[in-house]
């Protein structure tokens, strides 16, 4: 039987009073991609702010593996093997490339950051060149590189992303897929996006929040 | 004329070393936070004053120093916690939380005066002075000195050793996408806000050994130190202490050659300019523009 990684239960969430999902039920199981489609203001991005923790006060559970997380901070989610993949990208517009490599591989030893740090550049080869890069000065898809070689770097088995292909060139947007396509075998994917190309090319479970809220 | 400059570079560098110390925990503050943090001038005061009566009382300079540094990480803790964590939490206006911070600072100088009075108070370690080719040097602006560029030394170097610059730069940021890699950004802003009001202490009774301490002193020292952390937007200790030398050796020259009324104008006149030519500030991050 496949392991389910990520449960939501009876989950009602939103902005303070203002409840955007009303008492939603999944299950996300070990390596599949489930996209997340829906209307603007459906609450796709709600959902994933809501188990990436960054909306707290919802009601329901969240169980991730075998713990409930829903009294964890966000920040404690990394080392669970959970990581957010925000709407816009993991880049700090102030730190270089090198420094965002240096913050993802905190805590690890110098053996492994060497082994993460080719897997990236072997994924991502034009970063090598942008490590004295300031984030803010990266294009939309160095932005977008850098922030999936952030997720290699993190190092962790389920991913949760938020329209990761937003304003990319179509080219761009085909790297993209070729690179989730190579991750899914490895990986545990949550994806909120709108173009129907990807969501058609990587995911293995589509659910629509405006069917699903009806 | 050569002894006056000699002389006035040399009170810019011991006075810009203190004034460094209440920019570097201002900008730190600042950048963290958002909190435009004017009470950071009563933190100044505070300490200044602990260490006075506890010095008065008879204890040890190190001993009052370590006391006026502890009563001020818990006043400050408790500010965090009551007054700005939840206001960011509430996604509070910045002005509001400014008028709050005037507010404390207005709290914290006024119960000072109350139970200490109004006049200044000097805690002199040593009358010593002696001369170094005509420039007068007393003994405890070698102690002001020497204390400052110490302190500076440790913390530039405690966060690179430890990394802790690479969390402080990130949350200063984005405080979420910094949760997101794994740093714990209320722990992050409790540690900005203790040790950059740590140097705050530090300045205060730093002041306190050579010129002295008035209930108000820690404002003009604090727009002061406003005024840099509005020059240099970087969190760069490098860059934050060179802008408040130049700024206390500009200060000092106007004091010498004009009047010391002209000093906080002419500053902020000078910010002003700085900021309508260059909107980024002096020393600033080098984006590219979208």
């Amino acid at each position: 039987m496949i392991e389910t990684v990520l449960e939501l239960n009876n989950i009602s969430t939103g902005y303070q009073e203002k409840i955007i999902l009303d008492k939603i039920s999944l299950t996300v199981k070990r390596n599949e991609t489930l996209a997340i489609i829906g209307q603007n203001g459906s609450g796709k991005s709600t959902l994933l702010k809501t188990i990436a923790r960054i909306i707290s006060d919802n009601s329901g559970y969240i169980n991730f593996k075998t713990e409930k997380i829903d009294k964890l901070a966000t920040h404690k989610l990394r080392e669970k093997g959970l990581s957010y993949f925000v709407q816009g990208g993991l880049v700090f517009t102030s730190l270089t490339v090198k420094e965002h490599f240096n913050l993802a591989f905190k805590g690890k030893s110098k053996v492994k950051k060497k082994a993460l740090l080719e897997e990236c550049y072997k994924q991502f080869p034009d970063l090598e060149k942008l490590e004295n890069s300031l984030g803010g000065n990266l294009s939309g898809g160095q932005r977008q590189m850098l922030s999936f070689a952030m997720l290699i770097a993190q190092e962790t088995d389920v991913w949760l992303l938020d329209e990761p292909t937003a304003g990319l060139a179509p080219k761009m947007v085909e790297q993209v897929i070729d690179f989730l396509k190579r991750m899914e075998s490895k990986k545990t994917i949550v994806i909120v996006e709108h173009n129907d190309k990807v969501v058609g090319e990587i995911a293995t479970r589509v659910i629509d929040l405006d069917k699903f809220k009806n | 004329m050569l002894e006056i400059i000699l002389q006035i570079v040399f009170n810019s560098i011991v006075s810009g070393i203190i004034l460094s110390l209440m920019v570097i925990g201002f900008n730190y503050i600042f950048s963290v936070t958002k909190v435009f943090h004017l009470a950071h001038a009563g933190i100044f005061t505070l300490g200044a004053y602990t260490f006075w009566q506890l010095t008065d009382l008879g204890l040890h300079w190190i001993l009052a120093s370590t006391v006026s540094l502890s009563i001020a990480s818990i006043i400050i803790l408790f500010i965090e916690k009551a007054v700005y964590s939840p206001m960011t939490k509430k996604k509070t206006d910045s002005s509001v939380t400014l008028i709050a911070s005037m507010g404390i600072y207005v709290i914290i100088v006024n119960t000072i005066a109350m139970f200490f009075g109004s006049e200044n108070k000097i805690v002199s370690l040593s009358g010593d002075t002696f001369n170094i080719i005509d420039v007068i040097i007393s003994t405890n602006q070698i102690i002001q000195l020497l204390v400052g560029i110490i302190i500076i030394v440790i913390f530039y170097l405690g966060i690179k050793l430890t990394k802790l610059d690479l969390s402080l730069k990130a949350i200063a940021n984005n405080d979420i996408l910094g949760e997101v890699y794994g740093i714990n950004s209320k722990r992050i802003r409790s540690l900005v806000m203790i040790i950059g009001s740590a140097f705050a202490v530090i300045a205060g009774i730093l002041t306190t050994i050579e010129i002295g301490v008035e209930p108000h002193s820690g404002m003009n020292i604090t727009l002061s130190a406003a005024a840099v952390a509005i020059l240099v937007t970087r969190l760069d200790v490098k860059y934050l202490t060179l802008i408040s030398i130049l700024l206390a050796l500009f200060q000092n020259t106007v004091e010498w050659f004009l009047n010391a009324q002209w000093k906080e104008g002419l500053t902020f006149l000078i910010l002003l300019l700085i900021i309508l030519y260059k909107t980024e500030g002096l020393v600033s991050y080098k984006l590219r523009k979208n």
